[in-house]
Order: C-alpha cells, then structure tokens, then sequence
C-alpha cells in the first residue's frame, strides 16, 4: 500500500501567450485522495517523473466540496470539477488538461470572465436595488420553487461550455449556461420585469438561436441541471416574443 | 444585424427544412416509390405532376429550388460555426449533432448532382420525347423517365450513389426534425424529446424503405429491348 504511486499526465503552460507542453508526474497515493491532493503533492514535491525539478504546477481552486466551480478542468479528457473527482475512481495515468474554450493563465488555471460577461448581457438578476424599500416580494408557488432551485444550483463552472460544440472562437454562443439562468430569472416575479431584455438578447448572435441541440452539456453538467430543457424553453419564448416584436415594432 | 433580424434568419433555417423541403421530400419519395407498382403506375404520378403545365415552374422555384438555396446557405453558415467533438463525447445526440453536419454536405453534393442530372439535363430531353411512340404506345414524359431511371439504376454504382446521397438526406430530415421540436420549444422535456426521435427513426425508415422501393422497382423492370428499341428510334437522352 505504502508505495501505491498516482500517475498524473498535466498540460502545462508559462502564461497566456506561451506555447503549451506536458509533464508526468508520479506522486505518493493516499486513500481517499482527489485530484486537488495529487495536484498538491506535486507542489510538495515539484518533480517530474524523470527525476527533473520543474516549477510547481498552478491550478484554481476553492470550495472543495463541487460548489464553486473554480476547480474545473479536463480530465482524463472530461469537463468536470477535480474536487470531486477521486482518484480511485479514475484510470490511470490520469491526464488534466486546463479547459480549452477559455484563456489559459497558467498551466490548469483558466479565466472563466467571459461567463460573467455572459450572465450580464443577459441580465441574470432580480431588479431590487433602489433607494427606498420596495416591500415583501410576490410569493413563489412550491412547484415553481422547485423548477427554479434546479437552475439555481449552477456555479457557473463551464463544463457545459467546454463540451459544447457550438461554444468557441468562430460563435459568439452565449453557451447553456447563461440560457438556463435566463430562463431560471424570467420565472422569478420579480427577475421576469427583465423579460425583454433577456428574450432580446436571446434572439440575436451568440443567443439560444446559435444552440446547435448536441446536448452535451446537460450530460456533462456536475449540477445535473436539465439545461437542454430550458434551452427548448426559451426557444419558446423566443418565439413568442418575436412574433410580439414583430407586431409592436 | 438587429437582434429581430438574426431569431427570424435562424428560424427560416429551420422552418425551410421541414416546410417545405420536407413535404416535398415526403412527396417526392412517395412518387418515386411508385416505381415499384411498375411503369403505368410511375408515369401516372408524373402526368399529374405535370399536370400543373405553365404553372409548374413557379411551384418548384416557391417550394423547392428559392427555400433549397435559403436552406442551402444559411445551413453553410451554421456549419462553420460548429465545431463538432463527438470522438471526445461520444454522447448518441453529440454524434447525431456531427452527423447532420456530415450529412448536410453530403445532401448537398447529392442534391447538386441529381438536380442538374435529371432536371437540368435529362427532363428537357424526356419532354421532347412526349408523345412520340414506341411499339404502337403514345409515350408520356414519365414513361420516357421510367425507362431511362431502369437503364441507369443497372449501373450499381448508380445504385450506391443513391442510396448513399438518399441516406444523408432522409438522415438530415429525420434528425432535423428532432431538433426542429427542440429548437421551436415544441419538445421540452428530455423524455417528449427522446418520443420526437423514434417518431423520426420511424419517419427515416419509412422514407428509406420507399427510396429502396423506387430503386429496386426501376432496376428488375428494365427491359433492354424495349430502352434499345427507344434510343434507336429517338436517339436515347441527351448526355
């Protein structure tokens, strides 16, 4: 048990701009252990496979319990959180690669700013600010409470944007994300005075217009958000708000 | 390119594909199919299709040729912003996501080729052998027709061709219609979704099976005398 080693396979790069390469590491296992703690004794001990110190790998991280969504990575070529990904449970060499469809920062560790970008360009928010109390909100029916905590349950991670084949350089897809918290913010009584706007959005370039239905990302989602649900129901609201467009313009 | 402008682009897309290019589709197979009852029962859908006379121009270009090339077009725009990774995720819908792509392109070179084959080249040839006669029989433009498909479908790669390009294009209908019900808003649910796409593996084998059906019916009712007999008399098709 004692000299039960982990093989790790990780994608590695300098910076934004630098070119990216891989290096082997093989760290000491330990029952129970995540990918996080593999990651982490290779920072105790910063040296590859081959015997060659190398400069401790970088990775994101933060609740570690598969909430945040700051973890999130390939691995073994899968989107997923490396919190909850445990290493017994996974085939070796295990390979971690950072998410391709964001800018890399350094080696694991991405920028996922363009899915808060996405998240205001559809104004994921209940509109309460103001200088005066606005009072009790309206109540929300248990039925509908229960559809919307489902939604609400997303951390923003981007496994489904890293798995979707519409989501990249050539789309401007706003990806599933972003469409299940619209459909999540139209349902809210207060959220859906932000409708329009939304639908709005939805109707142009990078909205639920450009989903190409391979629904990958309901099956990679950690949350198991039924995305692909609100993605068809969105598209029928998108409809409905067109023909209004239509006849209103 | 307004917000409003872009949705109804998107949507003429994916309206185009089912209404009209899919009733035709339905029609044009189930036409053909007719090649299985044998010639009278071929060359008698085609007089009534024909039936039509001046105005059969304006029907094709509104229902088959103007939607065809929106379809066409707007389909090659959408297919250059994919970019597929079904060997990565091997998931049944991320395949069928790849495979209307792939079969796009294929449909597109089949259509091309068959459009400009039997419409562009062929049926002015076939029309000016309207009405002459063949073994004391006054010959319509579907018999002509009938007679030189069971001459070309001998060839087995004219056979394959067909079958292959038919395939690409009942696959690209069949699975459009899946995500047409996804993308309109008409099927939700993950399992109303999982009901539209054995209604169209249904609809696929059905349009499959007459595309067969049309194939085998020009195939075993070619009779060599009777095609020899028509080029010598009239100098056979132009290509």
């Amino acid at each position: 048990m004692a000299d039960k080693k982990v093989h790790l396979i990780v994608k590695r790069q300098e910076g934004p701009d630098s070119a990216p390469y891989w290096e082997e590491f093989e760290v000491p296992h330990t029952p129970g252990m995540n990918v996080i703690s593999a990651l982490m004794e290779t920072r105790l001990n910063p040296v590859t496979r081959d015997g060659k110190r190398v400069r401790p790998v970088t990775w994101d991280s933060g609740c570690l319990e598969e909430v945040c969504g700051a973890c999130s990575m390939l691995i073994n070529g899968r989107p997923r959180q490396s919190c909850s990904a445990l290493v017994d449970n996974l085939e070796q060499p295990i390979r971690l690669e950072p998410f391709s469809k964001f800018p890399v920062l350094r080696d694991l560790m991405v920028d996922r700013s363009p899915m808060f970008e996405a998240l205001k360009r559809i104004k994921a928010w209940v509109p309460v600010d103001g200088t005066y109390a606005m009072g009790p909100a309206e109540k929300i029916d248990p039925a509908q409470q229960q559809e919307m905590y489902k939604y609400s349950e997303c951390m923003t991670c981007g496994c489904c944007l890293e798995a979707c084949p519409q989501y990249n350089d050539s789309s401007a897809f706003v990806g599933a994300s972003a469409i299940g918290q619209a459909y999540l913010f139209n349902m809210n009584p207060t959220g859906k005075t932000l409708k329009d706007d939304r639908l709005d959005e939805m109707m142009g370039p990078g909205g639920v217009v450009d989903c190409g239905n391979a629904q990958n990302c309901v099956r990679v989602c950690p949350k198991g958000i039924p995305l692909t649900d609100a993605i068809a129901a969105i598209g029928g609201q998108v409809t409905l708000h067109a023909v209004k467009r239509l006849l209103r313009q | 390119m307004t917000n409003l402008n872009y949705f109804l682009i998107r949507r003429v897309h994916s309206l185009t594909g089912v209404i009209p290019l899919g009733v035709f589709l339905i029609g044009h197979l189930t036409t053909n199919s007719m090649a299985a009852f044998g010639q009278e029962a071929f060359s008698h859908k085609v007089e009534l299709i024909h039936s039509l006379g001046p105005l059969l121009p304006f029907v094709e270009a509104a229902m088959i040729f103007i939607p065809l090339a929106i379809h066409i077009l707007l389909g090659i725009f959408i297919a250059f912003t994919g970019k597929s990774n079904a060997t990565d995720l091997g998931y049944g819908r991320n395949w069928a996501y790849t495979l209307q792509r792939w079969t796009g392109w294929a449909a597109l070179a089949f259509i091309v080729y068959h459009t400009m084959e039997l419409r562009f080249l062929d049926e002015p040839g076939a029309r000016a052998l309207t009405g002459s006669v063949l073994n004391g029989k006054v010959l319509t433009a579907g018999d002509v027709f009938f007679m030189h498909l069971a001459e070309e479908f001998q060839s087995v790669l004219y056979v394959l061709v067909y079958l292959l390009g038919g395939f690409a294009v009942i696959y690209h209908f069949a699975n459009g219609l899946c995500t047409f019900c996804m993308t309109w808003g008409i099927t939700v649910g993950a399992r109303s979704q999982k009901t539209m796409s054995w209604i169209a593996l249904a609809t696929g084998l059905l349009l499959f099976g007459m595309l067969v059906a049309a194939i085998v019916g020009f195939r075993s009712a070619y009779d060599s005398a009777e095609y020899e007999a028509m080029r010598a008399l009239l100098g056979g098709l132009p290509h």
